[in-house]
């Protein structure tokens, strides 16, 4: 993967500041299809799924599914885990602690979670800093990082939040338009970023 | 004109609420008010939806305690049928309840309350967390994820990794235990037992040091409510109601918990949506009650695990001459009591040879319109009533949760903390001040949730306001 495709939070909130766009899944998507035009066949996805790059990763996607679009973790995370039988996906409701003995295990992480600020589905680094806040019974990517680290002395070499474009949390089993799109999108995009690192 | 403080919202509680103090132009506290912000209306959403599926629905309500709810919908889908469930499918039911007893209370107990106790109520906001705690005692930390990490794996055992696949339904379960994932579980009692074992010395001794929190956390004569076993048992599955009042006096006994609104009404107020149910024998707010673990401890005559039993019997000498323990601040030690009781009666439900049996589901159509399911969960009783049609559509369903019906007694906690602990003549908000409001509402580890979390939506805002209603202090938590 392009890592210039890759924004960290303060990267991507310093873009927002001077009014350069992150770089859209369109822009991503043109050039990875520049790069890798047969990666969407379903041989090669299948062989992919078999190497390193994937049985050394997690993806967790989280969100109430009863919620609408914050189902959009939950829904790419079983996308994942169709795809790829080597890819360890977990769907869960919230980050609880015990994630962190998950998280210490691999080499790298993608937390997927719904984002109701986002206008598409990006890619960002989670800053490996120390996190010291704990809100209540959920955690954030950057609490179970440190939680991982300090717990376990182990944190992923790389950790991404992908976020996906979320507009409606009413009581629903359904997607909006939006959502559906990024979930479709972001399940590309993880699956590109593994097979390239 | 009153002052009025904003704590919004509550920290390390799940969901979003916020607490008001007015406070009186002396400075002393006029009142208090425990806001939650969220409207649910899950029991609207399920309308039109099939009975079959409602342990898969309504377990995807709360992220923390799935398995209450899906054993409950399912018994609510049991007097549906009209059937009565197999000895094994109970038992494996019995043992997911308690794993979501263990995997609850091991959360608050170490990783949300603990900080409070060991770090002290005035350390540092920015290390009184779980990583403070790691920094003061990483293998206390260690274990209490380890804990947790027990429930889960025996709700997952039982249930697979999604949880919210309905494993237990109307009849029964679905699949069997096998004898391999049997001994899986089994491996992790003596590790569980130690941990908890843990947990005890460490609230015995928080006791011991905060004397003046417990003395104002919660301290007052409330109705106490929860199931106990026909013989008077401390019961999480089954059994009847039972109401004890402040003075331990039992007022109410072998209530069928199918009737539960015929003894419990619910007020409303517009401040706040969640409801508050109350006694109806007593009246709003005069039948205010508690539920959960200081409830289920209080009311019962004994445990039947021989070790929790033992610890029952230490709790009840705290209650004096009073024979009920009424301070709020002690539902940590009765969580830690049953979080014991769940490991050792969990070990008892796996050397039960009837765990392994195959019969595990009765067959039926809809036999009756109408259903009633309850279970004690983390926090307390829970009810779910269902009106079906003929061909088992919910026509209307009910869902009284355990955190609202603490909801009058954590409005009572929070006038009591703030007006023994908030100097309102300072005009200023501190961090311990504000951390022991927050902390008495901990006490019940409510759990607001239902709620969607997507990034960047939880921001806490404190505001503290004269009595002219000029903005005297302002805090934000990041």
């Amino acid at each position: 993967m392009n890592s210039s495709l890759i924004t960290t939070k303060t990267q991507r909130h310093k873009e927002k500041h001077y009014e350069v766009s992150a770089p859209s899944v369109t822009q991503w998507w043109s050039w990875f299809k520049d790069h890798h035009e047969d990666t969407k066949s379903t041989k090669k996805n299948d062989m992919s799924s078999d190497g390193n790059n994937f049985r050394s990763a997690l993806v967790i996607g989280y969100g109430n599914t009863l919620r609408g679009d914050d189902a959009a973790g939950v829904r790419v995370a079983e996308e994942l885990a169709r795809r790829h039988p080597a890819l360890r996906c977990l769907s869960v409701h919230q980050l609880t602690p015990e994630l962190a003995h998950d998280i210490a295990e691999v080499d790298r992480v993608f937390f997927v979670d719904a984002d109701a600020m986002a206008d598409h589905v990006y890619a960002e680094s989670v800053e490996q800093t120390p996190a010291r806040s704990v809100r209540s019974h959920s955690l954030s990517p950057t609490s179970l990082l440190s939680l991982a680290r300090d717990l376990y002395g182990h944190a992923p070499r790389q950790a991404h939040v992908i976020g996906i474009p979320a507009r409606e949390f009413d009581l629903s089993e359904d997607l909006s338009p939006a959502a559906r799109t990024g979930v479709a999108e972001a399940v590309e995009c993880v699956g590109a970023m593994l097979e390239r690192s | 004109m009153t002052k009025t403080i904003t704590i919004s919202p509550v920290t390390r509680i799940e969901g979003h609420a916020k607490i008001t103090i007015a406070l009186q132009p002396n400075g002393d506290v006029a009142e208090t008010r425990f806001h939650v912000n969220e409207f649910r209306g899950f029991e609207k959403f399920t309308e039109g939806r099939l009975m079959w599926e409602m342990p898969g629905i309504t377990s995807r309500i709360c992220g923390i305690c799935p398995a209450s709810h899906l054993v409950t919908s399912a018994k609510a889908g049991d007097d549906i049928l009209a059937v009565e469930v197999p000895e094994t499918a109970e038992k494996l039911r019995r043992m997911l309840t308690l794993a979501q007893w263990l995997q609850s209370h091991a959360l608050s107990f170490f990783h949300l309350s603990s900080p409070d106790f060991l770090l002290g109520f005035d350390s540092d906001p920015a290390t009184r967390n779980v990583f403070g705690l790691i920094g003061h005692d990483k293998e206390l930390a260690l274990k209490g994820i380890r804990l947790r990490k027990f429930g889960q794996e025996v709700i997952e055992i039982l249930g697979g990794r999604k949880i919210h696949t309905p494993w237990t339904v109307p009849g029964g379960v679905r699949d069997p235990l096998t004898a391999e994932n049997r001994d899986r579980m089994l491996a992790w009692i003596p590790e569980a037992r130690q941990t908890v074992g843990i947990a005890l010395e460490t609230i015995k001794k928080v006791h011991a040091k905060y004397k003046n929190e417990i003395t104002e956390f919660g301290n007052f004569r409330s109705l106490f409510v929860g199931l106990v076993s026909k013989d008077g048992a401390l019961e999480y599955y089954d059994g009847f109601l039972r109401i004890m009042d402040g003075n331990g006096n039992t007022i109410a006994d072998k209530l069928d918990p199918k009737k539960f609104e015929e003894y419990f009404g619910e007020a409303v107020e517009s401040w706040s949506w969640l409801k508050f149910p109350y006694f109806k024998q007593f009246g709003y707010p005069d039948g205010m009650y508690r539920v959960g673990p200081l409830a289920r401890v209080n009311i019962c005559d004994f445990i039947e695990t021989p070790e929790a039993e033992e610890e029952r019997k230490v709790f009840k000498k705290l209650s004096g001459n009073v024979g009920v323990v009424n301070n709020s601040f002690y539902y940590h030690y009765a969580r830690c009591i049953e979080m014991l009781f769940a490991v050792e009666k969990i070990e008892q439900l796996l050397n039960d040879p009837a765990i392994l049996g195959t019969t595990i589901r009765s067959q039926a159509s809809i036999n009756r319109t109408e259903g009633v399911g309850f279970c004690e969960a983390p926090r307390g009783v829970l009810f779910h009533r269902y009106k079906v049609n003929k061909d088992g559509v919910i026509q209307q369903a009910n869902l009284i949760i355990a955190t609202a019906q603490n909801n009058i007694a954590m409005n009572r906690t929070v006038h009591q903390i703030a007006a023994h602990f908030i100097d309102g003549k300072k005009g200023k908000i501190t961090e311990g001040m504000l951390n022991r409001v927050e902390a008495g509402i901990r006490c019940y580890d409510p759990c607001l949730s239902c709620s969607t979390h997507a990034l960047g939506q939880m921001p806490l805002h404190v505001e503290l306001f004269d009595a002219n209603g000029s903005l005297l202090d302002s805090v934000t938590r990041s």
